[in-house]
């Protein structure tokens, strides 16, 4: 992970910052980041920093203010917008709120992206769903809404539905936010078998340094650390947790005292 | 000063909607079979509550000229006069508010829900405008059913008022026969105008209100209530000004006065 262009990165962004409309400080600030193709990437800091934000930025979703965001070297700002259409298909995420849509079953859920976004037949989209379910061990539930079935399987799903238009990059939005440890641990097995069948470049972005941890053991993840809309280190997980920065320190260590509260009293 | 400019905020919004609704439907990106969809969930589960609500309209009308006719001895005029007023300006309005209530506050939650379980950001993440695929079927399906319904429930008025007229002693043939003498092409006319341009108020004013919201459970609480009262304002202060409008083409055409 590092920055700057090399032939290996497939997503990137330079300078990014961001501010909702309204607010008077930015949350992402002179932003810059760049993910290789098969990397493991965790973005890992205290709630409200800019991680989700920084995703959205990343994922489309949001237009920031200044800086760029690269999709294999081609600023997606200056893409047309069919041309920008047919590069972001190549990024999936998953949402921190599952964004499943509730008004269509679990099957209809991807589906849906498949139809509008490839021409395959309606058998093909329904084939390629069903090995999605089926990839994510939630195919008994086909025919269920969102809403009937639990928050793990929800996740799968929206796992299954990130997979389903074959990506490059996946970014995960708080994958275990919500759920039992056991559960937690399900979701944290599937991301680690779906990065090593696919070899997707994967970003997740947490607050849970376990998290972390448990899949760095399984996989060269590397670690950036988030704080008020700038990453303060990238580095492998156990730097981060060697680091004396004083943020880092409070947070890796979750002491009450240090920099972090002084910015909960804010 | 924050009211004024959160109104203008607002009222920029929705004209930009607006905008974006007449000219995406013009690029022919309307998909017809979510319109079909969407009327069969606000349009056809409202029309129980029109019909019950378009027939007490018409018959509370009928009681109240009856009141005043008696006065002067002149109760045959009495479907005439109703049914007019109803047609005019109190169907409509009535009719309008129910509809902002059930319609609107529906869609409005709905688009709201979606905004905040992010499921309006899944479509932005496919690359795709979630005004043309979620909102541009809601618009025309509200404004629709909106219209549908008004007209249906201004007809159950007439009825309303033809059925209650029994129980005040004045003949119904008699009052069905006063109708045409008094209500004219016009107010017909105008009727079915206020009905699409409410129509086309509450499926603007819900889906802009829905589209917005932000903030979880309590965003989409605020993003109805702000849905009702935009709706209610909206639609007397359009009714005022088409009633005007109404009543300056009369003069200036010298069409039938009532």
């Amino acid at each position: 992970m590092g920055i700057g262009v090399n032939e290996n990165e497939v997503l990137s962004a330079k300078d990014l910052s961001f501010t909702f409309s309204g607010a008077s400080k930015s949350v992402i600030h002179h932003l810059s980041i760049s993910l290789n193709r098969s990397e493991v990437f965790f973005l890992v800091g205290p709630s409200g920093m800019g991680k989700t934000t920084l995703l959205k930025v990343l994922a489309g979703i949001l237009i920031p203010q200044s800086g760029e965001v690269f999709f294999q070297g081609a600023p997606l700002n200056q893409l047309s917008r069919r041309e920008r259409r047919i590069v972001l298909q190549r990024v999936a995420m998953t949402f921190q709120r599952s964004g499943l849509f509730d008004s269509l079953s679990v099957l209809e859920n991807l589906t849906f992206p498949l139809k509008e976004l490839t021409h395959l037949s309606n058998q093909q989209c329904l084939d390629l769903a069903r090995k999605a379910l089926h990839q994510v061990e939630i195919f008994e539930s086909e025919s269920k809404f969102p809403y009937e079935i639990s928050g793990g399987m929800q996740k799968r799903l929206g796992i299954a539905r990130a997979l389903v238009l074959q990506p490059e990059v996946i970014l995960y939005d708080d994958p275990t936010a919500g759920l039992d440890p056991v559960t937690s641990r399900h979701i944290i097995d599937l991301i680690i078998q779906v990065q090593k069948e696919k070899n997707n470049a994967t970003l997740i972005a947490t607050s849970d340094l376990d998290l972390a941890l448990q899949v760095s053991r399984k996989t060269s993840a590397k670690i950036g650390f988030l704080f008020e809309g700038q990453l303060l280190q990238v580095s492998t997980v156990s730097d981060l947790l060697n680091s004396n920065h004083p943020v880092i320190y409070q947070f890796t260590r979750g002491l009450s005292e240090g920099p972090l509260s002084a910015v909960d009293d804010l | 000063m924050e009211y004024i400019l959160n109104l203008t905020k607002t009222l920029g919004g929705m004209i930009l909607l607006a905008e974006k609704w007449i000219k995406l439907t013009f690029q022919g990106k309307t998909r017809w079979g979510f319109v079909i969809d969407q009327i069969f969930q606000v349009g056809v589960k409202s029309l129980g509550m029109t019909l019950i609500a378009g027939m007490f309209v018409g018959a509370i009308m009928a009681l109240q000229i009856d009141v005043q006719l008696k006065d002067f001895g002149a109760e045959s005029f009495l479907g005439g006069l109703s049914t007019s007023t109803t047609l005019r300006n109190v169907g409509p309005v009535l009719i309008a508010f129910l509809l902002s209530g059930k319609v609107g506050a529906y869609t409005s939650a709905e688009l709201g829900t979606m905004e905040v379980t992010e499921q309006l950001n899944a479509i932005r993440l496919l690359g795709a405008d979630p005004v043309e695929y979620i909102i541009l079927p809601r618009i025309w399906a509200v404004i629709i059913s909106s219209f549908l319904l008004l007209i249906v429930g201004l007809m159950v008025t007439i009825l309303g008022g033809v059925l209650f007229s029994q129980f005040i002693g004045v003949n119904a043939l008699s009052y069905i026969q006063n109708i045409p003498r008094i209500v004219t092409g016009w107010s017909i006319v105008l009727s079915v105008v206020k009905s699409f341009v409410f129509g086309t108020l509450i499926a603007i004013v819900s889906c802009y209100k829905g589209y917005t919201a932000r903030g979880g459970a309590v965003g989409v609480g605020t993003a109805v209530q702000s849905c009702a009262v935009t709706n209610l304002i909206l639609i007397i202060f359009t009714d005022f000004f088409l009633s005007m409008i109404s009543s300056l083409l009369q003069e200036l055409f010298q069409v039938g006065y009532l």
